[in-house]
């Protein structure tokens, strides 16, 4: 069985139909909405920052020409409008046409070589800036091709200047810019496929002369429709992965696309760890402010930065993302005829947030347990009755409480009330003192006796759609790959003539399995470090969230360290902010800057999803453990 | 008429032929010989060097490369110390060079690094160049071989491995994210120009992502072993 959950969409579907159907346009509108309406995705440099797969190449590749030559083939399609509006909302498409010709070029291989040649620095930009220009413009034209229009169609539209520029780039007709670029990327080729590259003086014209497309074109003419009609197309490209590149290559290509007389559009992505470690967590402490200074680059207005990852609006982004990623699921099962055939087309449907309670036996421990627990805390008949009522009052959102909520509720309850009394209170014969300050029964309550039952009775806590969304760290590969051994199961079912639905305890046995793997498979850098770390954090928050009078509500999922403090992590502990780099940028953990609470402001680390399912987390937000940077960097260390 | 394929020029000896081989050949006093080898925690470092020490003596010149990684463990570096000493020991002017296999942006630039180092030798004062892959790892003798057999005209190129499958099965590789070419063997992998024709992509991964040894690592076993296998492309080189 096919699952296309298992497989990264943007690099495996090349139909383009094929892949429409499985893009949902949330992220687009979204992340790049407000800057396509203003123009600011074409005018300037706009660098998009965001951990692997977090939809990066999937937006660059959903703007390249065919892509959207196909969205406007098929724009009577329902299941397209949606996809058209948003690119019509981000300026990539008006009156009904194409306004910009994009081309989507990966920095991962060749670029970052050319910083190993033994020539100066200024030379190496050089051939680099050489290479991508070529490049982009033979993908441009590619594009076009695969769309039926054919390098001599295309008249080049160039910004005026020089005429001798304009010359060396091969002229105005499309052929001849082919044949030009062509001719230096093969001389620039031969010197990265080299063992020893060869000395300045053997190098050939092609690569020597002067070569310089992005200043020089304008636009491409191209012929639209059927009736000889001709458009003008905005060139635009997305260099994608510049993690790839040495990181003083990635500041100079950033200052050489900043300038603002460049006219074709371009775009910058980017994961975290490509800047230092210091300036990656200084991005993401600054977070989406739109125009906002980007290291190394005193420009700063002239470049439009996203991250897909911010440190603000947390609860929209949540919310946004669960959105997303059910459009997604949906759009993805539908592509199952195990599923479309039957009609389940949403995973929401699928994934049952219903839990299964303990069985009676069990019941009757965890009682027995109480009773016990009752005695010890000489609690007496009628304060547990009132105990009891209280929690009986409670209504969980979208569910009633089961007999093994009701009583995990109350164990908890019981040890806050023998917290907050008066320590002799417990030594007279049936005394039942008030309580210093009133017990208040809420969904805190409610979520630490979800979490005390899954870890002492082993009943399902991770389930339903929202958790496997909450679960997958606002990352929608993560999230399609937890999906992924759910959907596999359903299948199994569908294929065996069971009913579809997943049972939570189900549900929660493979996320967490898939979890694990997971964690035991990670292979980034310092990925050893990371684990330590998540691992020492993971442990403490557990130990925590599982006290009996559950103090920290619904379990703690981070550890803070004071904001002021952290500031001074790069000078402090290098090591750990070295560390600390790779593990926001895999999602291990994620940073939470300016958290305010006791009057003070705090630095979160908060564990990823896949992290807090595998330890056993809450993944509700907010609960953390105090600590220090000195304490932090004792957990810097490889004990893999 | 087409040249002939590289390895078919090239004469392959394994177990005691080798050893035979060894003394037999580098016993002429007019050899003055090159080797490259690897001095790294990997057992087998050693025993080629040793072999050839025997007939060589002082006609034996050694390029000793010292692969290295970040956070390597405390032990391997031990290990690797230990292994370098007793390779002093048999050829005591040797060059030794620390070769890093990651830039600081943790890019692989091992073979490009390893093919420079050994360009700086002036291998006419050679008659034989023998590459000791047993303890050196694949991106970096990959391209040093290439380079010699492009670069050596009039030298003999000799290739000695120590074939240890327990050894070698023991040893992880630091596995990285990014999936890459060996140096010097990219082919018409990267050019647009001509894109069109389908590509299939072989690649060779690290089993692990655990950089080290087990703890149980045979080394006196793996020490003992003979070299199994040479490939020798005896004669000047042909285009």
């Amino acid at each position: 069985m096919d699952n296309p959950f298992e497989r990264r969409a943007t690099e495996q579907v090349r139909n383009e139909e094929a892949f429409l159907a499985l893009i949902s346009p949330d992220p687009i509108s979204t992340y790049l909405g407000k800057y396509g309406a203003s123009g600011q995705l074409y005018d300037r440099l706009v660098i998009i920052l965001g951990t692997p797969s977090s939809g990066k190449t999937t937006m660059a590749k959903l703007f390249e020409y065919p892509m959207v030559a196909a969205l406007l083939r098929n724009s009577a399609s329902q299941s397209h409008r949606a996809l058209l509006t948003a690119l019509a909302e981000c300026g990539c498409i008006g009156d009904g046409r194409p306004t910009v010709v994009a081309a989507r070029l990966s920095l991962e291989s060749d670029y970052r070589e050319i910083w190993e040649f033994p020539y100066t620095e200024d030379f190496r930009d050089g051939l680099l800036k050489a290479l991508l220009q070529a490049r982009t413009v033979l993908a441009w034209f590619r594009h076009l091709q695969r769309t039926g229009i054919s390098g001599a169609d295309v008249e080049i539209l160039t910004t005026g200047g020089s005429h001798a520029a304009t010359e060396a780039i091969g002229g105005t007709s499309g052929d001849k810019l082919v044949s030009r670029a062509q001719e230096v990327e093969s001389e620039i080729y031969r010197i990265v496929g080299a063992l020893i590259p060869p000395s300045p003086d053997e190098l050939g014209k092609a690569v020597t002369e002067a070569y310089r497309p992005f200043d020089v074109v304008d636009r491409l003419i191209v012929p639209f429709g059927g009736n000889g009609k001709r458009i003008e197309l905005r060139p635009l490209v997305a260099f994608d992965d510049a993690h790839a590149l040495h990181p003083t290559q990635f500041r100079n290509l950033s200052r050489w696309l900043v300038r603002r007389e460049l006219r074709v559009a371009r775009w910058v992505m980017t994961r975290f760890d490509v800047l230092p470690a210091d300036e990656a967590i200084g991005v993401i402490l600054a977070g989406n402010k739109g125009e906002v200074e980007l290291p190394g680059i005193t420009t700063a207005r002239e470049i439009t930065q996203i991250t897909l990852q911010s440190a603000q609006d947390r609860r929209e982004q949540r919310s946004q993302f669960r959105r997303m990623a059910k459009d997604m699921a949906n759009r993805y099962l539908s592509q199952m005829p195990e599923f479309s055939t039957r009609k389940l087309v949403s995973l929401d449907a699928l994934l049952p947030n219903e839990p299964e309670h303990l069985t009676a036996s069990k019941v009757a421990d965890l009682r027995a347990k109480l009773d016990a627990m009752q005695n010890r805390l000489r609690i007496t008949d009628d304060r547990r009755r009132r105990l009891q009522a209280d929690v009986d009052d409670y209504k969980p959102t979208g569910g009633g409480l089961g007999e093994d909520d009701r009583l995990a509720m109350l164990a908890i309850l019981m040890h806050r009330y023998a917290k907050r009394i008066p320590q002799t209170g417990l030594f007279q014969e049936n005394s039942d003192p008030e309580p210093a300050r009133p017990l208040a029964v809420d969904g805190s309550v409610f979520e630490a006796a979800r979490l005390q039952l899954f870890h002492s009775y082993d009943r399902a806590y991770y389930f339903g759609i929202d958790d496997l969304c909450d679960a997958s760290s606002e990352n929608a590969e993560q999230f399609l790959r937890l999906a992924a051994i759910l959907v596999d199961a359903i299948a199994t079912r569908l294929i065996r003539g069971r009913p579809a639905s997943l049972r939570s305890g189900e549900q929660n046995q493979l996320l967490r399995e898939r979890a694990g793997s997971f964690i035991r498979d990670w292979n980034f850098p310092h990925f050893d470090y990371v684990r330590t770390l998540v691992e020492l954090i993971a442990n403490r928050c557990l130990s925590v969230s599982l006290e009996p009078n559950a103090w920290i509500g619904a379990g703690a999922n981070a550890y803070g360290v004071p904001q002021q403090e952290f500031e001074g992590i790069n000078e402090a502990a290098p090591d750990l902010s070295r560390t600390l780099k790779y593990a926001v940028a895999y999602n291990a953990i994620t940073l939470v800057p300016q958290y305010e609470c006791k009057n003070k402001l705090w630095c979160l680390l908060e564990l990823g999803g896949i992290p807090k399912v595998h330890y056993g987390l809450t993944l509700k937000r907010g609960g953390f453990i105090e600590g220090t940077l000195d304490e932090l960097k004792t957990y810097n260390r490889n004990t893999g | 008429m087409t040249a002939p394929l590289k390895w078919e020029r090239c004469v392959v000896q394994r177990d005691s032929d080798v050893t035979n081989f060894v003394n037999a050949f580098f016993s002429d006093k007019q050899r003055k010989v090159l080797l490259i080898a690897g001095a790294g925690f990997d057992p087998r470092a050693s025993r080629v060097c040793e072999l050839l020490s025997g007939p060589l003596g002082k006609r034996l010149s050694a390029m000793l490369i010292r692969e290295e990684r970040p956070n390597a463990e405390a032990e391997l570096c031990k290990r690797a110390e230990q292994n370098l000493r007793e390779l002093l020991g048999f050829v005591p002017d040797a060059r030794v060079i620390p070769l890093n296999i990651f830039a600081m942006d943790n890019a692989v630039i091992g073979g490009r690094e390893a093919v420079k180092a050994v360009a700086q030798i002036p291998l006419s004062d050679f008659t034989d160049v023998v590459v000791d892959k047993s303890a050196l790892s694949r991106g970096v003798t990959f391209p040093v071989i290439k380079f010699l057999l492009q670069s050596c005209k009039l030298q003999n190129v000799h290739v000695f491995v120590i074939d240890e499958p327990v050894t070698d099965e023991e040893i992880f590789a630091v596995a990285w994210e990014q999936a890459s070419s060996i140096h010097g063997f990219r082919g018409t992998l990267g050019p647009r120009v001509g894109a069109q024709a389908s590509q299939t992509l072989v690649t060779a991964t690290g089993e692990r992502p655990k950089f080290g040894t087990r703890p149980d690592l045979q080394v006196d076993s793996a020490a003992r072993c003979l070299p199994d296998i040479t490939f020798s492309r005896i004669g000047p080189a042909t285009t």
